[in-house]
C-alpha cells in the first residue's frame, strides 16, 4: 500500500540525532512496510511462500535473509528495488521488510494456503542507530548479548529495551536497526537519546 | 534476573516471559461429563511439588511461543525446556 | 601528585590529589575523626577500605552522601565533608548527577584485581576468553598494596589486553544464580568537576559471566580488649600503609599480633621512621620458620618482643587519643604499661567471603589460617587467592580473639565499634543462653551497622567459641546479603527515574490530545486523555458537558489504545467459538459481535467486538489493558491444546488507530467525512462494517456503540490517525464536535449498565453475576468455562450481581467501593453484614442526578429493595435498581 504521504504522521516525525560522523547516529526511518508472516515451515505453504518471494526463509530464530540492504548509513548499499528482509521471530513467524511489493507477491499464496499475512507497517517505526557507540548505548537496556559472535551481523531478536517490546536487527558493522511498536516509540526515543548524550 | 531456556530462543531474561503454570494438565475432552469433583481437579488442583517440576512458560516478548521447562521449585534451577507435544525430557532430580 | 584543597569539619585542609581521606587527615596531624554513635567515644581511623567501622563522614560537596568511610573517599579539590557520628544525613540539595545501567556478557568475570585476580585474569585471557576484572579500589594490587609491595609488570599488563577490560572503583555488589553479578562504578567522584558533565556519576553493571572467579582478598581484623577503640589504635597494615606513604602522625608504636602479619607491619612501621616499643605476640612458642624470618628480622632492628603476651588495657591523654598500653601476660597477672601514640593491632585475617555466601555457598573454618575460607569450584564459580585459604606468606596465626576481661574492663571493649556494642553485650547475650551467630546478632545488634559485620562477624564468632570452649564453626556459618556495600539509590535506580521509569504509551493522536490541554489518564502504560475542559472549567463541569454534547449533538474520542488482534484461517470461528461463551462462527463477513471470554473457572477474563473481515479473517478488539493477556491466552490454547487447528493470530493493536463519532448528529459527521459511504440505516447497519475512503484514507467504519448512542468507529492505519481526528474536529466544527476522553467513555456506558472488566469484575464474577446470560450460548457444546458455570459455588445462590444503585439525595455521587448494607436502617446495630460494594459511581447529565453500579449478593432479585451505605460523616440511604439507566430499548443507537 502506498503511503499518502500528505495525510500520514510516523510516530517520531522522522527523528534524528547524533550524525554519521560523531560515536552514534539514531534516526527514525519513517513509513518503512513491514509484515507479519505466519505459516508453518514443514508445510507445502511455506515452499510456496518461498518460491512467491524469491527468498529462501531461514527457519531457525534468530536469523535474517535477505536480498537488498535496509539500512541508510551502510556506505555504497541502496536499497535494491524489489528488496526484501525476512526476519525469523519465531519457529513459524517471519517479519518481512523491503521495497518489494510483499502483499502482491503473497495474495495468490494466501488463496491456495493457510499462512498468514498482515500488514503491519504501522504497528511498527523504524530507528536505525549507526556509530561505533552504537553498541554500547543499546547495552545500556537491552539485556541480550550483544557480542558480535553471539549476536552477529544478520542476526535478530526480539525482547525489550528500556522495558519496550522492539525487533532488533544487526544489519551491519556498528548499525543496528530497531522496529519498536509505535505507541512506545517515543518512550525509546528519550531512553536512547538519553544513553548517547555521554558518548557525544 | 534469572534466564529462562527458551527452546527456541535460548536462555533469555525472565522478563521476557509469562508464566502458564503446571506443564502436562491437558483440558478434559468430554468436559460436560466430568464429575463436579473430577472437574474442579482439572481447574483447581496443581501437583505444587517442593522440587523438580514441569512447568509452563510462554516467551511474550520474543518468539511468542508456548513450551515446558523443569524448574527446581527450591532454588530456581532450570532444567532442561522442550516444545509441546515431545517427549519430555527426565527430571534432573 | 598534586596537592587539593578539602574541608573537613568545617575546617581547610590540604592533601594529595587521589590519596583517601583517611590518609589526608593523618597527614594534617588529624588523629581523632569523630565521636561514636552511642556512646560519644572518641575515635579515629581503623582501617585502609571499606572495613572501615569508624571513621564514617558525609559528604557535602559533589553528589553528597551520607556515611561514607573516610579511607574510601578520594580526595579531589573542594571536597567539603563532615564527620558522621554514625549518623548520615544528606545535604538538603537536589542531586543532579546522573546514573546509569549497562548491561555485560562476558566468558569470565573476575572479581578482585589482587595477585590472585591478575593471574586468574591472565589464566583465562591466555585461553582466548574475554574476561572482565572489576575492583573496588582505584588501583590494581590488591593485598600487595597492604604489604607495601609493587604489582609485577607482567600482572599488571594483563590488565591491558585486547580481550581484558579492567574496571577499576567497580564494586560488585551482589551475586546471584546463574552467573549473574551486580556491580556498581563509581566513575565521577574522583574527578575535578570540570569532567564531561554529561558522565554518568555511577554505573550499574549487570554481568552475565559463564565463569565468575572471586578473588576478593581478606580484611584485617582487631581484638577485643579493654579501650580498643581509641583514635591512634588501628589494624596494623592500614597503620603501617599510612605512615609509610608520609601520612604520619605518630612518634612510638606498640603492634600487637598474634600473627606474623604483626612483624611485617612493626617493621614498615620502623622504616618509616616510627619507633616500634615493642612487638606482643600472644605466641609463646612458633615455628622455627617464623623464629628464623619473622623474630630475627626485628630483633637485628632493635624492637623489642614480648612473648605469649597481649594487650589487657590502654589509657588516653586528656582528648581522648592513645597514650599508653598496658600489656598483659597470658598465664600471669603480670601487668606492664607502655607509652605509645599508635598501637597496631593484626588479629588475623578475614577473607571477604560475602560474594560467595550470597549465592549460599557455606565458608569452612581453617584451623591453620584461623579463619573462615571458601575453597569452591562449580561450573559458575571458583575462588581464588586469600579467599581460598591462600595467605602467600607463612603467617602461622594464633586463634585468638582477645584476652579474658573483668567485668568492668568488658564495658569498654568493643566488638562492633559501629554499634558501640561491647564485650559486655556480648557475654549478656551468651549469658542468656544465646549460642549462635544468628541469635547473638539480633540480642546485641553486632553487625548490623553500615559495614555489616564485615570484621565483626568472625571476631564475634570467635569470641563466643572462646566463651563456650567451641571452634567458630560450630557456632554457625557466616551469612551476608547484598548489597556489599552501601549504595545510594540513585545508582540502583539506574536511568530508571522519570519518564524512564515506565514506558508511557502513546495514540498517535497523543499530540493533539497534549496541545488541547487535556489532563491525561493513566491505563496501563496507556496515556489517555481523561477529559478535554475549556479554559477555567472543572472536571465535573466538563464531563457533564461532554456527556450531554454525545447524548445530543456529536462527540469523538480516541480509541486507538483497544487491544486488536488479527485472527486468520479457516479454523478461526470454530476456535473462537471456544474462546467466546457467545457464538461467532454463524458471524456474517462484515459483521461485527460483542463477545465476553471466560477463564476455565467461568470467570469473566476479557471482552470486546470482534468482527468478520472475511470468511476466514478476523479482527479482535480486546480491552486496553487486556491486549497481551489475550495473545498469550490465545496461543497458549493454539499451541498447547489445539494444534490442528489452522489459526494464525497477530498483534495488531498499534497498527489501527480507531476514532469514535458518537451521537446523533454522527451520521451527519460520517456522511461529510465520507460523502462515497451510504450511511442510512438501511444500507449500513448496527455492528455492520463498511470500507471506504474517510478524509481521502482508506478506513474501515464500524457502526459500534458504547454509550448507546448512534456511532461510528473509523479504524484507519495509524499514520493517519491524527489526520482523521484533525479531519473530525475541522468537518465538525459547526455541529460543535466534542472531544471526550476516559470519563465521560466511563460515564456513558456506565449509563448504559455496560461493564468495564476490571472495574465491574475482579476474576470472581461469572457473566451470570453480570446480568449477562444473553450472551451465553446454550447452542455449542464446549467453549472455555462453561463446564464452570454449574459448578456448585458458580451457580449457588446469594452471588454477588450486577445491580444499579440510586442514592435517594441525587446530588450525591456515592465513593467506588463503598460498602453496602441491607435495609434503609442506618442505626442498626453492629455487627452490620454488608450486601455488596459500588463498582462504578457518576454524577449523569442525561439523568440530572447521580447513579451507580454495583454488586450486591443475590442483588438481580432485590430490585427496589432499600439500601443504606455508612460513610464516614453520614449515612446514605438509597434503593436497588435495575443497572442499565438511559435508552432500556436501545432506540438511540440507530440515531
Ligand atoms: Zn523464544
Amino acid at each position: 500500500m502506498t503511503v499518502k504521504l500528505e495525510f500520514a504522521k510516523s510516530p517520531l516525525g522522522g527523528a534524528k540525532f547524533g550524525g554519521t560522523d560523531k560515536a552514534v547516529l539514531i534516526q527514525e526511518v519513517p513509513f518503512t512496510p513491514g509484515f507479519d508472516l505466519r505459516v508453518n515451515p514443514d508445510s507445502p505453504a511455506f515452499l510456496a511462500v518461498v518460491a512467491a518471494l524469491g527468498l529462501v526463509l531461514p527457519t531457525t530464530v534468530g536469523k535474517v535473509a535477505r536480498n537488498n540492504a535496509d539500512c541508510i548509513v551502510s556506505e555504497g548499499e541502496k536499497p535494491a528495488e524489489n528488496g526484501i528482509s525476512a526476519l525469523t521471530l519465531g519457529p513459524d513467524w517471519w517479519y518481512l521488510t523491503g521495497t518489494a511489493d510483499i502483499q502482491a507477491l503473497l495474495a495468490p499464496v494466501q488463496i491456495a494456503h493457510h499462512i498468514s499475512l498482515v500488514d503491519v507497517s504501522s504497528q511498527r517505526t523504524k530507528i536505525e542507530i549507526y556509530g561505533p557507540s552504537a553498541k554500547d548505548v543499546l547495552s545500556h537496556y537491552w539485556e541480550q548479548d550483544l557480542r558480535d559472535e553471539h549476536f552477529p551481523i544478520d542476526a535478530c531478536s526480539q525482547g525489550l529495551l528500556a522495558k519496550a517490546p522492539l525487533i532488533m536487527w544487526h544489519c551491519c558493522e556498528n548499525c543496528y536497526l530497531l522496529f519498536p511498536r509505535a505507541s512506545f516509540s517515543r518512550h525509546l526515543w528519550t531512553a536512547l537519546t538519553d544513553a548517547s548524550v555521554e558518548y557525544l | 534476573m534469572l534466564h529462562i531456556p527458551c527452546p527456541y530462543c535460548g536462555p533469555r531474561d525472565e522478563t521476557e516471559f509469562h508464566y502458564g503454570s503446571e506443564a502436562h494438565v491437558a483440558y478434559p475432552e468430554n468436559s460436560s461429563n466430568l464429575t463436579d469433583e473430577e472437574w474442579a481437579k482439572f481447574v483447581f488442583i496443581r501437583s505444587n511439588p517442593k522440587g523438580w517440576m514441569a512447568e509452563r512458560w510462554v516467551h511474550s516478548a520474543g518468539c511468542r511461543r508456548w513450551f515446558n521447562v523443569w524448574r527446581n521449585t527450591i532454588n530456581h534451577e532450570f532444567g532442561p525446556s522442550y516444545k509441546p507435544f515431545t517427549q519430555q525430557p527426565k527430571s534432573p532430580a | 601528585m598534586s596537592t587539593v584543597n578539602f574541608t573537613f569539619d568545617g575546617k581547610q585542609y590540604s592533601g594529595e590529589k587521589g590519596e583517601s581521606l583517611a590518609s589526608a587527615l593523618l597527614r594534617n596531624g588529624v588523629v581523632y575523626f569523630t565521636d561514636s554513635s552511642y556512646k560519644d567515644r572518641p575515635r579515629g581511623v581503623m582501617g585502609l577500605w571499606v572495613e572501615e567501622t569508624n571513621a564514617l563522614v558525609n559528604v557535602d560537596s559533589g553528589a553528597g552522601e551520607p556515611l561514607k568511610p573516610a579511607t574510601t573517599i578520594e580526595l579531589v579539590e573542594g571536597l567539603v565533608v563532615r564527620s558522621a557520628q554514625g549518623v548520615g544525613d544528606l545535604p538538603d540539595t537536589r542531586d543532579n548527577s546522573r546514573y546509569d545501567k549497562a548491561n555485560r556478557h562476558v566468558d569470565v568475570l573476575v572479581v578482585g584485581a589482587g595477585t590472585s585476580g591478575l593471574e586468574a585474569a591472565k589464566k583465562f585471557s591466555d585461553q582466548g576468553k574475554s574476561v572482565i576484572v572489576m575492583d573496588d579500589k582505584p588501583a590494581a594490587g590488591g593485598h600487595l598494596t597492604y604489604l607495601g609491595q609493587p604489582v609485577p609488570a607482567e600482572l599488571l599488563a594483563v590488565l591491558d589486553r585486547a580481550n581484558v577490560t579492567y574496571l577499576p572503583r567497580t564494586t560488585v555488589q551482589g551475586m546471584y544464580d546463574q552467573g549473574y553479578s551486580v556491580a556498581t562504578e563509581r566513575r565521577t567522584d574522583h574527578l575535578d568537576s570540570n569532567v564531561h558533565t554529561e558522565m554518568s556519576r555511577i554505573r550499574t553493571w549487570h554481568v552475565r559471566a559463564d565463569h565468575t572467579v572471586l578473588a576478593t582478598g581478606a580484611f584485617q581484623r582487631h581484638l577485643v580488649f579493654a579501650n580498643n577503640d581509641r583514635p591512634g589504635i588501628m589494624l596494623s597494615h592500614a597503620a603501617a600503609t599510612y605512615v609509610s606513604n608520609g601520612a604520619n602522625p605518630f612518634n612510638t608504636a606498640v603492634v600487637v599480633t598474634v600473627d606474623n602479619q604483626g612483624y611485617r607491619d612493626a617493621i614498615r612501621l620502623h622504616k618509616a621512621g616510627v619507633k616500634v616499643a615493642a612487638v606482643v605476640d600472644i605466641r609463646k612458642k612458633v615455628s622455627k620458620a617464623t623464629k628464623k624470618s619473622s623474630r630475627k628480622a626485628i630483633e637485628a632492628l632493635g624492637i623489642r618482643l614480648i612473648k605469649g603476651a597481649t594487650v589487657v588495657d590502654t589509657s588516653a591523654n586528656l582528648v581522648g587519643i592513645l597514650s599508653s598500653v598496658t600489656i598483659g601476660q597470658a598465664k600471669s597477672d603480670l601487668r606492664e604499661t607502655i607509652t605509645a601514640d599508635l598501637l597496631a593491632i593484626s588479629g588475623g585475617w578475614t577473607p571477604v567471603v560475602h560474594l560467595a555466601t550470597f549465592i549460599g555457598i557455606k565458608p569452612t573454618w581453617s584451623e591453620k589460617r584461623a579463619a573462615f575460607v571458601v575453597k569452591h569450584h562449580s561450573q559458575f564459580v571458583s575462588t581464588t587467592g586469600m579467599l581460598a585459604g591462600d595467605f602467600g606468606d607463612d603467617d602461622e596465626p594464633a586463634v585468638f580473639f582477645g584476652p579474658k576481661l573483668t567485668a568492668e574492663q568488658g564495658l569498654v571493649a568493643f566488638v562492633d565499634y559501629q554499634r558501640d556494642a561491647t564485650y559486655r553485650d556480648f557475654k549478656r547475650a551468651i549469658d542468656a543462653g544465646m549460642r549462635s551467630i544468628e541469635h547473638v546478632k539480633r540480642y546485641t545488634a553486632i553487625g548490623t551497622a553500615h559495614d555489616q559485620g564485615k570484621t565483626s562477624g568472625t571476631v564475634t564468632m570467635g569470641l563466643i567459641g572462646q566463651a563456650i570452649g567451641k571452634a567458630p564453626d560450630e557456632i554457625g556459618s557466616l551469612t551476608f546479603r547484598p548489597p556489599y556495600i552501601s549504595i545510594p539509590f540513585a545508582a540502583l535506580a539506574g536511568r530508571d527515574r522519570g519518564l524512564l521509569s515506565d514506558p508511557e504509551r502513546t495514540t498517535p493522536i497523543h499530540s493533539w490530545h497534549v496541545a488541547s490541554g487535556a489532563p491525561m489518564e493513566d491505563v496501563g502504560q496507556w496515556k489517555r486523555p481523561w477529559y478535554f475542559p475549556k479554559s477555567g472549567e472543572t472536571m465535573h463541569a466538563a464531563v457533564l458537558r461532554e456527556c450531554a454534547a454525545v447524548r445530543e449533538g456529536v462527540g469523538v474520542m480516541d480509541a486507538s489504545t483497544l487491544g486488536k488482534i488479527d485472527i486468520q484461517g479457516k479454523d478461526a470461528g470454530q476456535f473462537l467459538d471456544m474462546i467466546y461463551t457467545n457464538m461467532f462462527s454463524t458471524l456474517k463477513v462484515g459483521m461485527s459481535r460483542y463477545g465476553l471470554m471466560c477463564g476455565i473457572d467461568g470467570m469473566v477474563f476479557d471482552d470486546g467486538v470482534t468482527t468478520r473481515i472475511s470468511e476466514n479473517h478476523w479482527l479482535m478488539t480486546t480491552t486496553t489493558g487486556g491486549a497481551a493477556k489475550v495473545l498469550d491466552w490465545l496461543e497458549e490454547w493454539l499451541q498447547t491444546e489445539w494444534p490442528h487447528l489452522e489459526v494464525y493470530c497477530t498483534s495488531v493493536t498499534e497498527q489501527i488507530s480507531t476514532v469514535a463519532i458518537v451521537g446523533p448528529k454522527s451520521r451527519e459527521l460520517m456522511k461529510r467525512l465520507a460523502p462515497s459511504l451510504d450511511v442510512s440505516n438501511e444500507s449500513f447497519a448496527f455492528m455492520e462494517n463498511k470500507h471506504a475512503d474517510v478524509a481521502g484514507v482508506p478506513a474501515r467504519v464500524a457502526r459500534i456503540s458504547f454509550s448507546g448512542e448512534l456511532a461510528y468507529e473509523i479504524n484507519v492505519p495509524a499514520i493517519y490517525g491524527l489526520h482523521i481526528w484533525e479531519s473530525v474536529m475541522s468537518q465538525g466544527a459547526d455541529l460543535n464536535i466534542t472531544p471526550y476522553g476516559t470519563e465521560t467513555m466511563h460515564v456513558l456506558r456506565a449509563e448504559k449498565g455496560f461493564v468495564i472488566v476490571g472495574q465491574e469484575t475482579d476474576g470472581t464474577q461469572t457473566p451470570d453475576d453480570l446480568d449477562m446470560n444473553w450472551i451465553v450460548s446454550k447452542k455449542k457444546d464446549d467453549f472455555i468455562g462453561k463446564r464452570s458455570f454449574s459448578r456448585a459455588d458458580t451457580a449457588r445462590e446469594g452471588r454477588h450481581q450486577l445491580v444499579g444503585i440510586l442514592a435517594d439525595d441525587g446530588s450525591y455521587v456515592i465513593p467506588e467501593g463503598a460498602y453496602i448494607v441491607a435495609g434503609a436502617d442506618a442505626n442498626t446495630p453492629p455487627p452490620v453484614k454488608h450486601i455488596g460494594y459500588i463498582t462504578s459511581s457518576y454524577d449523569s447529565a442525561a439523568l440530572g442526578r447521580s447513579f451507580a453500579l454495583a454488586l450486591v449478593a443475590n442483588g438481580l432479585a432485590r430490585k427496589g429493595e432499600k439500601i443504606a451505605i455508612p460513610m464516614a460523616d453520614r449515612v446514605v440511604t438509597g434503593v436497588i435498581t435495575d443497572s442499565v439507566f438511559v435508552d432500556k430499548e436501545n432506540t438511540r443507537r440507530d440515531g
